[in-house]
Formats: C-alpha cells, sequence, structure tokens
C-alpha cells in the first residue's frame, strides 16, 4: 500500500522515489500544496473506494499517517 | 422556431442595473437549456433549465414575502449547489441582504461573521448541518434556518425554526398561483445593499464588503464586453466567493451557458474529465495541477519529444494565425474532457510559463485582476487581445488612475466607477482608509497601466498574502493567532514560502521562557513547539496551517515605531536546500 500511494504523490511531486519514506511530511518536506493534497485524496478514494473526511485529513501529517488511515477503513 | 440559436449582443446587457434582469433574460432567451447540472451521489446528477430557475427564485421570493422574511439579512452556507444560486438570486432581488458564508471557515469565525452581519435566517446545506449547530449556539440573532437538499430537521437551538427549502418553493409557487405578481416583493433598487462578503483585512478582523446590484452588473456588464462565454462550463471554486459568484456563475447565466456545479475539490479532475466543459473559472494553483496532469499524460504516452516539436510547429503557425491547436493537441488534453479552450484566471499571481504551456496545447488563459471591494472584477485579458504579463484590460464600466507614479509609471492603483462597493459594513473608520478624499477606492496593489489601457500588478502596499489557491492570508492575524496560543512566543512573523506554496512562520520565542524550561538549542525549541503547532494547525482552515517554521535566536529588525520590518527579513531569509527527506 505504501509504494501504491507513493505513486500517486509522484503524481504531483518531482522528488526522487526513494526520498518518500514513511516518515516525510507531506507538507513541510514534499512541500504540496492543499490543492495537490485534496485531489490526491480523491483519486485514493476512488482506488480503494473508500470516503477520505476532509476533517480527518487535519490529523495526517505523515505518510504513514495516511497508510494508517487508509489501511483503518478497507 | 429555436430561439436558442440567436445571437445576442454584449450590449444589450447595458441596460441592465439589477441581477433579476439577467436571470429574466436567461429564461427569456434560453428557457430550456440547462443552466446548472450537479453530481447527487457517487453517480448521479440533477440538473435545472433557466426557466426552471428563474420560476424556483421567484416562488422563493414570494414565500419570504409572505413570511414576512423579506427584510431580513441571510447568511448562505454551504457547498456549490443550484439550491444554493436560488437562495442568492431570490435574497439579492429585493428581500433583503444576502451573506454567502465560507463553508471552510472555523466554527468561531463564521459565528462572529453570522452576528457582525446581523443575520437571522441562514439557508444551510445538508453538508454543513453538522458545522451549523456548532455555531448557532454562539448566533442569538437567528431565528430561521432553511434547509438546502435536505428536509429533516436538525436539532436547533430554542426560538430557532427550521424549514425546508422545497417547502418554501411549493408555498411561494401556490402564491404565484393565487395572487400572481402581487405575490413577489417590491422592484429592486439598483443602489441598496444587497450583499454582504466577507474578506480578509490586514487589520486582523475580517471585513464585510456591501455590494449593490449596481456594483455587481458593473462587473457584469465590463466582463460582457470583453468575453463570451461558451455554451459550457465547470464551477470549481469555492461560491461564495464573488469572483466565481459573480465573474462566472452571473457572467454564464447571461450567456446562457450550462455550468457543471462541482461541489467537491476533491472531484474536481474526475469531472473536468467526465463533463468534458469548454471553460472555467480558476486560481493558479489550479492550472499548475491542470499542466502536471497534462505532462503527466504525455511522459506516460513516451511522446514527449515527439510532443516538444510538435509544440514548436503549432506555435510557429500559431504566429502565422494558423491554429491547429485542437487537431495536433486533442489527445493530450482527454485527461480534461478534451473540450477544454478557455480558462479565466485571477485570484493570484499566474506565472506566465504555466500560461505559455496551455496556450501551446490549446487552452487560452484569461488573466484578470479584481478584489471584492470592487464586485470583483477590475481588470481580464479580453477575447480579442490577450497580453502576456498583464492582468488584462481593464473593465469599460470603470476608471482607473495610478496614484504617485515612480519613474516606471508603477504607483498604487485607484479606481471609480459602478463596480466599487458601497463600503465595509459597520465599519465607517475601516471604509473611510480605503478611499481617497475625492472618492476614489484605493486598491493597495501597485501597477501600472499601458497606453491600450492593460493593467500590469507589480507588487502590494499590504502585507496580504495572496496564495496561488486565491486565498488571502493575513499575516498579522496569524502571527496574532500564534502568540496567544503559545505565550512563550515572544515574536513571530508568518510569510510564504517563493513558490507560494505554503505559509512558514519564523519565530524568536522568549529567552528568559526558554531558560526556564532548559531549552537552549534550536532544535530543542523546536521539537518542544512542535506539538503545540500541530494543535494549533488543527484548528485552522487548510490555507492557513503553518507548513512548517523555524526558531530565530535574535529579535527582528524594527522601524521607529517599533514595527517589524518585514521586506528585511524575506530578505535575510535562507532559500530553502533541499529538506526533502526527514
Amino acid at each position: 500500500m505504501f509504494d501504491k500511494i507513493r505513486d500517486v504523490i509522484l503524481e504531483y511531486v518531482e522528488l526522487p522515489k526513494e526520498s518518500i519514506t514513511p516518515d516525510t511530511r507531506f507538507l513541510a518536506d514534499m512541500h504540496m500544496n492543499s490543492l495537490d493534497i485534496m485531489t490526491m485524496i480523491g483519486q485514493l478514494e476512488d482506488e480503494y473506494d473508500i470516503t477520505i473526511e476532509t476533517e480527518d485529513l487535519n490529523n495526517i501529517y505523515t505518510m504513514q499517517q495516511l497508510v494508517d488511515y487508509i489501511e483503518e477503513r478497507l | 422556431m429555436n430561439f436558442e440559436k440567436l445571437y445576442i449582443p454584449a450590449e444589450a446587457v447595458e441596460r441592465f442595473t439589477v441581477l433579476y434582469q439577467i436571470l429574466s433574460h436567461a429564461a427569456k432567451w434560453y428557457p430550456n437549456r440547462t443552466a446548472y447540472c450537479q453530481p447527487e451521489g457517487k453517480d448521479t446528477e440533477s440538473t435545472v433549465t433557466f426557466a426552471q430557475l428563474k420560476q424556483n427564485v421567484n416562488a422563493l421570493r414570494a414565500a419570504l414575502v409572505a413570511r414576512g422574511m423579506a427584510d431580513r439579512h441571510s447568511a448562505i452556507f454551504g457547498e456549490s449547489s443550484y439550491q444554493w444560486v436560488t437562495a442568492y438570486l431570490a435574497l439579492v432581488t429585493g428581500c433583503g441582504v444576502a451573506v454567502p458564508l465560507d463553508k471552510e471557515n472555523p466554527v468561531e469565525t463564521a459565528a462572529k461573521q453570522i452576528c457582525h452581519a446581523d443575520v437571522q435566517t441562514v439557508f444551510c446545506s445538508a453538508r454543513s448541518l453538522k458545522k451549523l449547530q456548532k455555531i448557532l449556539p454562539e448566533c442569538p440573532g437567528v431565528k430561521t434556518v432553511v434547509l438546502m437538499r435536505t428536509a429533516e430537521a436538525p436539532d436547533l437551538p430554542e426560538g430557532v425554526e427550521a424549514v425546508a427549502l422545497d417547502a418554501l418553493l411549493e408555498e411561494g409557487k401556490a402564491l404565484l398561483a393565487e395572487k400572481g405578481a402581487a405575490a413577489l416583493p417590491e422592484k429592486t433598487d439598483p443602489d441598496a445593499l444587497a450583499v454582504i462578503i466577507y474578506t480578509s483585512g490586514t487589520t486582523g478582523a475580517n471585513k464585510g464588503v456591501m455590494l449593490s446590484n449596481r456594483n455587481i452588473m458593473g462587473t457584469l456588464r465590463g466582463c460582457a464586453r470583453l468575453l463570451h462565454y461558451p455554451r459550457t462550463s465547470i464551477s470549481v471554486l469555492p461560491i461564495n466567493h464573488s469572483y466565481e459568484l459573480h465573474a462566472h456563475l452571473m457572467s454564464c447565466m447571461y450567456c446562457g451557458t450550462t455550468v457543471f456545479l462541482n461541489n467537491d475539490l476533491k472531484r474536481m479532475l474526475q469531472n473536468i474529465e467526465k463533463f468534458g466543459p469548454e471553460m472555467s473559472c480558476m486560481v493558479p494553483m489550479m492550472l499548475d495541477l491542470l499542466v502536471k496532469k497534462i505532462k503527466k499524460q504525455i511522459a506516460d504516452s513516451g511522446k514527449g519529444a515527439k510532443f516538444n516539436a510538435t509544440a514548436k510547429l503549432s506555435n510557429g503557425l500559431l504566429k502565422m494565425g494558423i491554429d491547429l491547436r485542437r487537431r495536433l493537441f486533442g489527445q493530450v488534453i482527454t485527461a480534461l474532457g478534451g473540450n477544454l479552450r478557455m480558462i479565466i484566471c485571477g485570484g493570484a499571481a499566474l506565472s506566465q510559463d504555466t500560461a505559455d504551456f496551455l496556450r501551446t496545447v490549446g487552452i487560452t488563459v484569461y488573466n484578470g485582476y479584481g478584489i471584492t471591494e470592487c464586485s470583483p472584477v477590475a481588470a481580464v485579458n479580453p477575447l480579442a487581445k490577450v497580453r502576456r504579463h498583464s492582468v488584462g484590460h481593464l473593465l469599460p464600466t470603470m476608471t482607473a488612475r495610478i496614484a504617485d507614479p515612480d519613474e516606471n509609471g508603477n504607483g498604487e492603483i485607484q479606481l471609480y466607477g459602478d463596480n466599487v462597493m458601497l463600503g465595509y459594513y459597520k465599519a465607517p473608520e475601516d471604509t473611510k482608509a480605503v478611499f481617497t478624499e475625492d472618492g476614489w477606492f484605493r486598491t493597495g496593489d501597485i501597477g501600472h497601466i499601458d497606453k491600450f489601457n492593460y493593467l500590469y500588478i507589480s507588487g502590494r502596499l499590504k502585507n496580504l498574502i495572496i496564495l496561488p489557491n486565491g486565498k488571502n492570508v493575513c499575516p498579522e492575524e496569524l502571527e496574532q493567532a500564534l502568540r496567544e496560543r503559545m505565550p512563550y512566543i515572544k515574536e513571530c512573523v508568518v510569510m510564504s514560502d517563493e513558490a507560494g506554496t505554503g505559509i512558514y512562520a519564523l519565530i524568536y520565542p522568549d529567552p528568559a521562557e526558554m531558560r526556564d524550561r532548559n531549552l537552549t538549542d534550536p532544535a530543542q525549541i523546536k521539537a518542544f513547539m512542535e506539538p503545540d503547532m500541530q494543535a494549533f494547525n488543527r484548528d485552522m482552515p487548510g490555507f492557513k496551517r503553518i507548513a512548517d517554521f523555524e526558531i530565530t535566536e535574535t529579535e527582528f529588525a524594527k522601524n521607529t515605531t517599533h514595527k517589524i520590518q518585514r521586506f528585511k527579513i524575506a530578505a535575510v531569509r535562507k532559500p530553502k536546500e533541499e529538506p526533502v527527506n526527514v
């Protein structure tokens, strides 16, 4: 799942694949903007057929947190 | 006979002074055309025609008059929907004052705005009801909640009545059938207060911009002279923003354009692909996303080199007046529905590279400039001629001047004309501060006007941070909030990064407080502050979150009145070295 999400993220940021680790943060490290994040979430919702509440994003800072969040809902 | 194919000259709008005339115009010339299409659940949509829209607006007006609610200030709270538009149109056409609210605002801000604007009725969508329930206990003035897209009455504080919009529409239709036009409110005064829209102010508090029908028509008339909207469009910006509401939705109504209402930012790209609109109104951040998507499609197809060669050829032909972009790049923009050819861009500074790339693949970006106080458009690049680097031709409905120009002709842009607001609601001092003695509106932006009346922006007088998504962030407001939340912060400065994608804070903690906590090293201090900052971010709307912060061990440079000199900080701040990995 981590690899899958990382592939989706790489559509939005120009970073070397190996630089994205479970601890990488969306805002501070990857410099993703809010629209990139929202669109990425929309893409992940379709991918995994789940709903990710916008409010829940307030508690998701790192790759690992996102992976955990999605795994919980599968 | 099919009247829908008739060409209606832009001049027809010249005689209009109130929004109701635009609605009547659309219902008369394009009665059976779909005005709005909106998603209802995952795979279904609902639509409304222009004739139905007018019928619904009139029914709501009749019901509001009959219930004695037509002189109230009414807030509209929720995602984009044609119910939202129906409520807005009914309110601004003689049924009191409309107060469009940002559904993303924190509860406290929304409550403050509802109280400040003296709101008595709230039109609220099903999705925003939960938030409204938290807001209402702070707003004793609210008497009625009108439920949009639901009929289920929620638990509301005592004394607050709930009524479904659909019930009001039924009631209004019965009244119209019985009494005819007598059930409707009196003729709308074009100069009366019709809308209060909140905007971030430099003083920290939000300010309510008061607009009349004449103000809004100033924007609509000006846009109609410079642009003509195609047959289909998609609405992706928040509907409560003056830019989306007036420059897009209301202007589309005049042109008979069918608008797909995207009600969730998460689904923007999917809906663009599904609906295949010809145009949209966007902010630069969205254009950057489109460019990323197109580039990815090119890369995935492995035709990067071929694309570059074709682009060169196409641009050369374009200079000679031969436009083969649709034929050459039609495939490239299939991910965007395949029809997109026109984007009006505003809200923040646009990168010329982005606009040039989109033009190459056949999507023309019409960059514009506006501010809520000008209802909101002041300039936009016309269909006739897009000038690179310019924010467009000044609207023919207003006059502009440059105050105290420097040797390059740059000075503060000041505006005068129908578009300019009535003032800030209940803030005469703030209103006075933004108007010159001879009545011109001071935009606070620096720029110049060329001999063809095109406007160029070169800077800002105010400290506002304008993010590429068009959201304005007042740094002083965030700095104050940070200091209140973390009293051990002695001084702090909030700014956006070089690319403008996020907000960063530079913090000078109180040295005594840090000593008491045995924290000496900036890295230690940062680690200590991290949880507080995360808690702070959780309470902030997305665009106001602090993406990262740095600790400084020295106080900030100040001027003689002890104000922090921001420009010095921006100059000394180190460019970020690639901090990609933690």
